[in-house]
């Protein structure tokens, strides 16, 4: 079978979302946010002062209420942020604050743990449930489908409920008198009383639902009882340390998150669908953090287990572990208004850049931040019209970090590029810079794919003889297509140098996605047992047949994915088995091919259809092989720097 | 026997006995500044926990474990089901805040009619003295018809939590009355 490289589906979902930050982006109405900002206070009501301006308020709430998630809304101490969103005149600033969670999990208990991990969420007691009524309307909107119907009001009454209980499980005080703490049924019997109460009020029928409701309360007891809900500290306001995996996302991708779910075609447990982990925003979270720490000098969190070895490798440049060079990437590569701007940016002094988190709340305009340079694109090495732009790449520590230099700076000092302060440096002859988290991503060397000869390569004639080009392949995610970045080093040796430490970081901090292929559906693709058994032709024709797609969406396929934990050692193992076991997989699938035809030639549409699906799941088996194979070899050559002993 | 004897020990000194008390009332009444001037005795530091503002001391050989959870919620109040192993509530109720006075009073009300409080004792702090116009101790007391209660022991104290004035004497009374009824 013909692969065109055109029909390759791609890699499930990842994550890889690149968020871009600039510098010249700026906030022309910034003073008068700043003015916003002076002018209020916990016990002022912003409403009052902004009443009369709508867009431009909303934005100011937008941009307070996204300093507050930041932490750096600095008019209120930290601790009063709860208080100052649910006061009763900044009802808006708070319903800014709760879109920001979006899209909020599917269990009421870890949307109120999102909640809690994104802000110090210690208030007085109407203030809380003015937010607590907020993100119940938020989540009945994200979530309309429940046994709670529309009614917001129950929601809330859960949600504070959950509230009471957490206080009551895990205050020290009553900690050595157990008797004191609710029981599972208090709090059961408490809320439902509390819900028929509020239903009859709203004349409402909840008794139909009420087993699903006694399950669920009986659920979050159970998790509650385990685990505390978090209590974010201002140190930890950039960095995520929720045993529940909250989403701090800041994207409205619930569409997505539904997806997923949705996506599980019947084969989840009451479980999941009761309390779906939210992990596979974990990912997500991270390299959307990453950007913004990296931007605002804070500590960007760990995308991997650290090991005892790491500490010396991961500044040894020039090995897997760390590489930063001075080389070229092509214009197509990079955001349009990356360039558009660049004048712009080069004269504009480095201010910090709040407008430019606004830029991330808006679904349009991430879509214009990449070219959306597809694998079917001819690659810029191949013409000899391609622009390219200098850039200082680092990779490092699973992530990609990209300079633009400024045209005027000529000499680049060498620096290790490893500390806070080259990286400071980097960022000051950069006109803008930004961070890819390398989950998933894929490098691999032009010159290993494309051999065009001796003459051709000199088809750029301005470019040196044997320059090295590789590529960098971030796969669709549910933030944008699939990305693809070129780049073009002084030898083809430097171009293997990034690729292997590209592929080496993916390979460590991507799960290896064996959920995905042991999972089995119910739906019939066209090669279920009963085809090949009993089903005779008119059975067949009444049969449906389902447009074969990897079982597990976008992002649940990393549900498992709590991936800071997995050793090198381990992720290794995990590779040569996976890529073994795919390897049986992809025999059997072709074994059936012939099978397939000999069925279903009886009637050419559905022919078409099971061909089809056999094609689409060859291709994402094959893909997915070739990848994790990538991943092993990386792995494999750099454990040979890693020490015998270790 | 150790542990006969110890806790006879704690019901007649009331050693370590460990109480739930409420603060509630409207919003702005000074609720939270009133848990923090609660304070006099020895602070228990504690872990927080999200959440409510719950604050834990030591006072006159009790161990109090004090919650403020506020007043007039925009559900309806069913959360108050949570009222069980409650020793009593403080209510704060802003002497300034002529208008709403009935308002408190009709929560305070509702509130007490719950069944897991009826037990509870009840301090009343008429709060902010210090502003200009505040009701005096009795007004408010008429305000909140607090004559109607029966079979509870209750009590109003003038207080300025700004201040600290009133509060040492409120949780003095509500101390004792606890002591008495319940240990």
């Amino acid at each position: 079978m013909p692969v065109g490289e055109q029909d390759l589906l791609q890699s499930p979902g990842m994550i890889n979302m690149c968020e871009f930050l600039q510098d010249d982006e700026v906030v022309d109405d910034e003073k008068s946010v700043v003015h916003v900002a002076t002018t209020i206070s916990a016990e002022t009501s912003v409403e009052s002062v902004e009443s009369n301006q709508s867009k431009k308020a909303d934005q100011r709430y937008r941009h307070i209420a996204l300093d507050i998630l930041e932490g750096t809304f600095i008019e209120i101490p930290y601790k009063e942020y709860a208080n100052f969103l649910g006061s009763e005149g900044n009802h808006r600033i708070l319903t800014e604050f709760i879109k920001l969670l979006d899209p909020l999990p599917l269990s009421l208990l870890e949307a109120l743990s999102n909640l809690s991990n994104s802000i110090y969420f210690i208030a007085e007691a109407q203030n809380i449930d003015r937010t607590l009524e907020c993100l119940s309307k938020e989540w009945i909107q994200c979530h309309p489908d429940t046994h709670w119907k529309s009614s917001y009001k129950l929601c809330h009454i859960v949600l504070f409920s959950l509230l009471i209980l957490n206080s009551d499980l895990h205050n020290d005080f009553q900690i050595d008198h157990k008797k004191t703490k609710f029981s599972m049924v208090a709090f059961i019997n408490n809320t439902l009383r509390a819900l028929r109460e509020e239903s009859e009020y709203e004349e409402l029928e909840i008794c139909a639902g009420e087993h699903l409701i006694i399950d669920e309360l009986s659920e979050y007891y159970k998790l509650l009882n385990e685990t505390p809900l978090p209590l974010l500290t201002e140190s930890e306001t950039s960095i995520a340390t929720s045993e529940y995996e909250p989403s701090l996302n800041r994207f409205s991708t619930l569409g997505s998150r539904e997806y997923s779910i949705s996506n599980l075609r019947g084969m989840a447990s009451s479980s999941t669908t009761l309390y779906p982990r939210d992990n596979q925003n974990s990912i997500r979270e991270v390299s959307a953090k990453s950007n913004r720490n990296f931007h605002n000098n804070k500590p960007m969190q760990t995308l991997y287990c650290k090991e005892p070895f790491d500490d010396d490798l991961v500044s040894d440049s020039g090995s897997s572990w760390f590489v930063d060079g001075l080389v070229s990437i092509s214009k197509k590569s990079l955001p349009n208004r990356f360039f558009k701007r660049d004048r712009d940016q080069e004269t504009t002094p480095k201010v910090h850049s709040k407008r430019s988190f606004f830029g991330w709340l808006k679904p349009s305009k991430s879509k214009t931040f990449i070219d959306h340079t597809s694998r079917t694109t001819s690659l810029s090495y191949l013409s000899k019209d391609s622009e390219w732009d200098r850039v200082k790449v680092q990779i490092r520590e699973g992530r990609m970090l990209i300079f633009k230099i400024k045209q005027n700076v000529k000499d680049i000092h060498q620096s290790n590029g490893t500390n806070s302060t080259a990286i400071d440096y980097y960022k000051e002859i950069s006109s803008s810079y930004f961070a890819y988290s390398l989950f998933e991503a894929e490098a691999q060397v032009v010159q290993d794919n494309i051999i065009i000869g001796c003459e051709a390569v000199n088809i750029n004639k301005n470019a040196k003889k044997k320059k090295g080009n590789f590529t960098v392949i971030f796969p669709e995610d549910i933030n944008g297509p699939e990305t693809v970045l070129e780049f073009q080093t002084k030898d083809i040796a430097e171009s293997h140098k990034f690729t292997q430490c590209i592929n080496f970081w993916a390979g460590r901090i991507s799960p290896v996605p064996m959920t995905q292929f042991e999972l089995v559906s119910n739906e019939e693709y066209g090669w279920s047992d009963k085809v090949f058994t009993d089903l005779t032709c008119f059975d067949l024709k009444q049969t449906t047949i389902s447009e074969w797609k990897p079982l597990l969406g976008l992002e649940l396929l990393y549900e498992d994915s709590k991936d800071m934990e997995t050793k090198l050692k381990d992720r290794l193992e995990e590779l040569m088995d996976f890529t073994k076991q795919l390897g049986v997989w992809i025999d059997r699938h072709n074994e059936i091919k012939d099978k397939l035809v000999e069925i279903w030639s009886f009637d050419e549409n559905c022919f078409e259809v099971v061909m089809n699906n056999w094609n689409s799941k060859y291709l994402y088996m094959n893909t997915q092989y070739k990848k994790r194979l990538t991943y092993l070899e990386a792995l494999q050559k750099a454990m040979e720097s890693v020490p015998l002993d270790i | 026997m150790g542990n006969i004897f110890s806790s006879m020990f704690d019901k007649l000194w009331g050693s370590n006995k460990e109480l739930r008390i409420l603060i509630l009332g409207l919003d702005g009444a000074g609720k939270t500044t009133i848990l923090y001037r609660l304070q006099i005795g020895e602070v228990v530091t504690t872990k927080p926990t999200i959440g409510f503002n719950v604050e834990t001391l030591s006072y006159k050989n009790l161990k109090l474990n004090v919650w403020d959870l506020g007043g007039q919620t925009s559900i309806r109040p069913y959360w108050r089901c949570y009222y069980a192993d409650t020793a009593a509530v403080i209510f704060v109720v802003d002497s300034t805040d002529k208008d709403r006075m009935s308002t408190a009073s009709k929560e305070l009300h509702l509130m007490l009619q719950e069944e897991e409080l009826q037990d509870a004792a009840l301090l009343v702090f008429a709060n902010k003295q210090d502003q200009p116009g505040a009701l005096s101790a009795s007004e408010v007391s008429k305000e909140l018809n607090l004559v109607e209660l029966k079979d509870r022991s209750w009590s109003i104290v003038a207080s300025s939590a700004i201040k600290g004035e009133g509060i040492t004497e409120g949780l003095d009374w509500l101390v004792d009355v606890i002591k008495e009824e319940q240990l």
